[in-house]
């Protein structure tokens, strides 16, 4: 009789136990994230004995013959959050013909957004090349640890430069690197001596337009729910200091930022990629 | 003829020990230059882990972050700086106090940010030469008396000074007796201490599986509890814990059927006897070492620590209501066997006081219990107990000698370790191989630990934690082969040497081998002291958090709860560590010649056996001082 009722009370005992457990497994609170590490993606950039002048288009033929690297896309972090919609790919493409580099980019968006409103954002894409050896093990924060240079492309300043057409309204929203307090006040518009702002940065809040600009070209098309944006630079650096290098042979990083202005993105809402390898040959 | 001899060699040894300290003192000379570092930080190691500068040297450390918020103090300098990724933090300083030091994570970053530890040398390293210079003049200072000293005389007083047979009665103050014989104390304590460990446990549930530094249960029980245990119940007052353990209690209540007055002597439960020849340490032994399998979870996860408090809470019960008395604690508890073991060397102990008057009283009331109280719950026989082992210092003994014939004692440390055979050791196979293991184990349980959580090995870490099954099973079979071949092969090959130097034939090699492993006892506690200092100096101050939100949900009890993380005295650690292994050595060494005195027949014969031993103290302290600051 008291071994069964000591068999009994062991039994109630560990059961008892076990659901302690398996409720609190179940019911845990801080459960810790785990971080993987993503594998990077390469995009070839071949020799191709073309020249694109842009001031005709982007031409179609050149780029039919690279193959397409699909990038992804991920939220910018901010301190302020915002309603998050991301472009989830871009398509991108390079080549150089060993004066020129070029880079073509390509992502889907509903809606051209060219022009400048009161709460109407231009589309824009850019692309940003770390300087120096030391990297940033993540895009997010624009060149942390050493300088970068980026550039941006803006649907905005594309119109004006090659259309010359300039905001239709009085009134409008741009923003402008930096984003200090001049972004409060208004500035006076300068003229665009490109589609492209070429910048360096050497973390958030430091993205300055260089001295010289007109040395990155760009420019873009929308067609078929998609944009198209041609980049174009001399392979050789000016100053070394502030312009990305391009090695023959020899890899380096990139990474690529799309704006899509129709909902919203502006400033540092955008969508980025992380670091892609680029490999010129 | 060996007189002379002896003589020579002592003489040689000195010299040896002066030439050896006077190279390891000599310090390199360097110009100082300006010293870069990218440091990654990525759970729970950094890359590089150990950096190396010279004195004077401009140190510029870059920290990135590879995964999560990581941050970096540095130990003796008291710098810190933050990453995550794509925030870099950079720290600049003159590396101009030298010797090693720590840093550390300090930046929750996961169960094992405590952990997350690199080591920044600043040569010259003074401490580390200064230290092992002093363990060789210890040792040879120790040959030299042990070859003066006259005869057996130096058996009887620790240090020469106080007589190992001393002691001070502290019972014979009336409100120390009063209080022992109250059968509301130690009572009201478990209780107390039931209230802390019920929050524990609830913390440990709500904790659940996230890091522990900022939970109420892995904090008390790693943090404050281990430490107080190895720092100062054990060393101290012996079993202290175990006195106010509120473990037994369930089981113990149901066995007697009151909590607080004399019920049942013979438990309710089933009442079975363990078997004699397993009265011993041996399934302590055994059970401590499975249970550190799973210390890269315990220390860390809250839910662990759940788990674990309540499996050991389900036993106490389970067998205390199968088997009599207090078996569980003698034989399951995985915490009892070191305490027991070490017990022998601390300070106080319950011993009867006149052994005539327990000779007179034939009903021996202390062991079969009476209206006042139980029939010892250990199962020890207090009128004749002459070790703390077994000793549980519940205080029952008080209250059911009608003679106030028990008294609690002050005494030389270690006094236990001398101790004559009795009866119920053969009979249990007591005071064998069992006490020898227990403690070899314990030494390499430390050093498993010191390494895998207070080393700057990530991979160590990643296999205690077991990120790869394979790593795991590493880890253990590690664990296996260090504590139960290589330390316990190191001593066996030590004892040979002794007996061989000794030259007798009367004494067995597991006499010898059991005999001077007794001289560990001081030992391991000196580096589970010095382990201890190394928790809660830099984690201490987690405790004011979680004193004041102890189940995290946002309370601030007693205004601390915003309290950041303070590591004190970190860099001054390094030498309170070494001075607590040189206080071990120094009772090692005395108490080491007196066991050897004990083991061998004649003056002579311990005398030459003591020698290996003595290389075989000096050798580990060397290596204990290399772990702490080499
Ligand atoms: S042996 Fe263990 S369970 Fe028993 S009283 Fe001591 S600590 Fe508590
Ligand atoms: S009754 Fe036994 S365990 Fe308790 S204090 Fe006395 S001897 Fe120690």
């Amino acid at each position: 009789m008291k071994k069964t009722l000591v068999i009994l009370i062991i039994i109630a005992l560990l059961l008892s136990f076990t659901a302690l457990v398996y409720y609190a497994f179940r019911h845990a609170r801080g459960i810790p994230v785990t971080a993987e590490k993503i594998e990077r993606l390469t995009l070839e950039v071949p020799f191709i004995d073309r020249e694109i002048d842009l001031s005709e288009g982007i031409s179609k033929e050149p780029w039919d013959s690279i193959a397409p690297k699909e990038v992804k896309l991920m939220y910018q972090v901010m301190v302020l959050p915002w309603p998050k919609v991301v472009v989830p790919t871009v398509t991108v493409k390079a080549f150089h013909n060993g004066k020129d580099i070029y880079f073509y980019m390509s992502w889907k968006d509903d809606t051209e957004d060219r022009d400048l409103d009161v709460n109407k954002f231009s589309d824009a894409c850019a692309i940003m090349f770390p300087l120096g050896k030391e990297v940033q093990p993540s895009t997010i924060m624009m060149g942390f640890i050493g300088r970068a240079n980026i550039w941006q492309w803006k649907a905005s300043q594309d119109k004006e430069y090659w259309l010359k057409e300039g905001p239709k309204v009085k009134a409008y929203a741009d923003f402008h690197y930096p984003f200090e307090e001049t972004e409060l006040f208004p500035v006076s518009k300068t003229v665009p001596k490109s589609a492209v702002n070429d910048l360096v940065a050497i973390r958030v809040g430091t993205v300055t337009p260089k001295e010289v600009q007109g040395q990155v070209e760009g420019r873009g098309f929308w067609r078929d729910d998609h944009w198209h944006v041609v980049f174009k630079r001399a392979i050789e650096a000016i100053d070394p200091e502030v312009d990305t290098i391009f090695e023959f042979r020899k890899k380096r990083l990139s990474a690529f930022a799309v704006w899509n202005g129709a909902k919203g993105d502006r400033g540092g809402r955008k969508s980025i990629s992380d670091w892609v390898e680029l490999e010129v040959e | 003829m060996i007189e002379h001899r002896l003589h020579r060699l002592k003489i040689q040894i000195t010299q040896i020990v002066v030439f050896v300290s006077c190279l390891l003192s000599l310090v390199s000379l360097g110009v100082a230059e300006d010293r870069f570092f990218e440091i990654r930080a990525k759970k729970f190691s950094y890359t590089p882990n150990i950096i190396k500068v010279n004195k004077g040297d401009v140190v510029k450390i870059r920290l990135i972050s590879e995964d999560v918020y990581h941050g970096l103090f540095l130990d003796g300098y008291g710098i810190n700086t933050l990453a995550y990724p794509g925030q870099e933090g950079a720290v600049k300083f003159v590396a101009d106090k030298t010797g090693r030091f720590s840093f550390r994570c300090s930046h929750t970053c996961g169960e094992f940010h405590p952990y997350m530890i690199g080591y920044l040398y600043v040569s010259p390293n003074r401490l580390f030469p200064l230290g092992a210079s002093g363990i060789l003049v210890f040792a040879a200072l120790s040959l030299a008396l042990s070859f003066r000293k006259s005869g057996k005389a130096a058996k009887f007083k620790l240090f020469g000074l106080v007589p190992l047979d001393w002691r001070f009665e502290l019972t014979r103050f009336k409100v120390v007796r009063n209080l022992f014989k109250n059968r509301w104390f130690p009572f009201i304590p478990i209780v107390i201490n039931l209230f802390v460990f019920t929050i524990i446990l609830l913390a440990g549930i709500l904790g659940g599986w996230g890091a522990g530094n900022y939970n109420f249960g892995v904090m008390i029980v790693w943090i404050l509890w281990w430490v107080l245990l190895m720092m100062f119940m054990v060393p101290v007052v012996g079993r202290l814990w175990c006195m106010v353990c509120p473990f037994p209690l369930i089981g113990e209540w149901m066995q007697r059927g009151k909590l607080i007055g004399v019920g049942r002597q013979k438990s309710w439960g089933l009442n079975k006897k363990w078997p004699n020849k397993w009265k011993n340490l041996w399934p302590l032994v055994i059970l401590f070492w499975i249970s550190t399998w799973f210390s890269g979870f315990f220390t860390v996860r809250p839910l662990a620590t759940f788990m674990l408090l309540g499996t050991i809470i389900v036993l106490a019960i389970v067998i205390s209501i199968v088997y009599e008395k207090r078996t569980f604690c003698i034989t399951m508890c995985p915490v009892s066997g070191f305490m027991g073991l070490y017990s022998n060397f601390s300070l106080c102990a319950v011993r009867r006081k006149d052994p005539e008057v327990c000779q007179k009283h034939t009903l021996k009331t202390c062991f079969l219990g009476n209206e006042k109280g139980y029939g010892c719950p250990w199962m020890e026989l207090p009128y004749e107990m002459n070790r703390n082992t077994y000793c549980g210092l519940c205080l029952e003994c008080f209250k059911t000698c009608p003679y106030d014939n028990m008294g609690f004692f002050l005494r030389p440390f270690g006094q236990d370790l001398f101790a004559e055979r009795r009866r119920t050791d053969d009979l249990y196979r007591r005071r064998g191989l069992d006490e020898a293991f227990k403690g070899l184990t314990m030494m390499g349980i430390f050093l498993s630990f010191f390494i895998a959580f207070q080393g700057p090995f990530g991979h160590l870490k990643d296999m205690a934690r077991a990120t790869t099954l394979g790593g795991y099973l590493a880890y253990l079979a590690e664990s296996f082969l260090v504590d139960f071949i290589f330390i316990p092969g190191l001593l066996l090959l030590f004892a040979f040497l002794s007996k061989r130097m000794s030259r007798t034939k009367e004494v067995s090699l597991k006499t010898v081998f059991v005999n001077l492993s007794y001289a560990l006892v001081p030992v391991g506690l000196a580096i589970w002291a010095g382990f201890s200092l190394g928790i809660i100096l830099p984690n201490g101050s987690y405790l004011l958090h979680i004193l004041s939100d102890p189940f995290a949900l946002g309370w601030n009890l007693f205004g601390t709860a915003n309290f950041p993380w303070t590591p004190v005295f970190t860099g001054i650690m390094p030498y309170l560590q070494v001075l607590t292994v040189m206080i071990g050595l120094l009772f090692a060494l005395d108490l080491g010649y007196k066991l050897s005195l004990q083991t061998y027949k004649t003056v002579e014969e311990s005398r030459r056996g003591w020698i290996p031993i003595l290389v075989y103290l000096v050798i580990i302290h060397l290596f204990f001082l290399k772990l702490f600051c080499g």
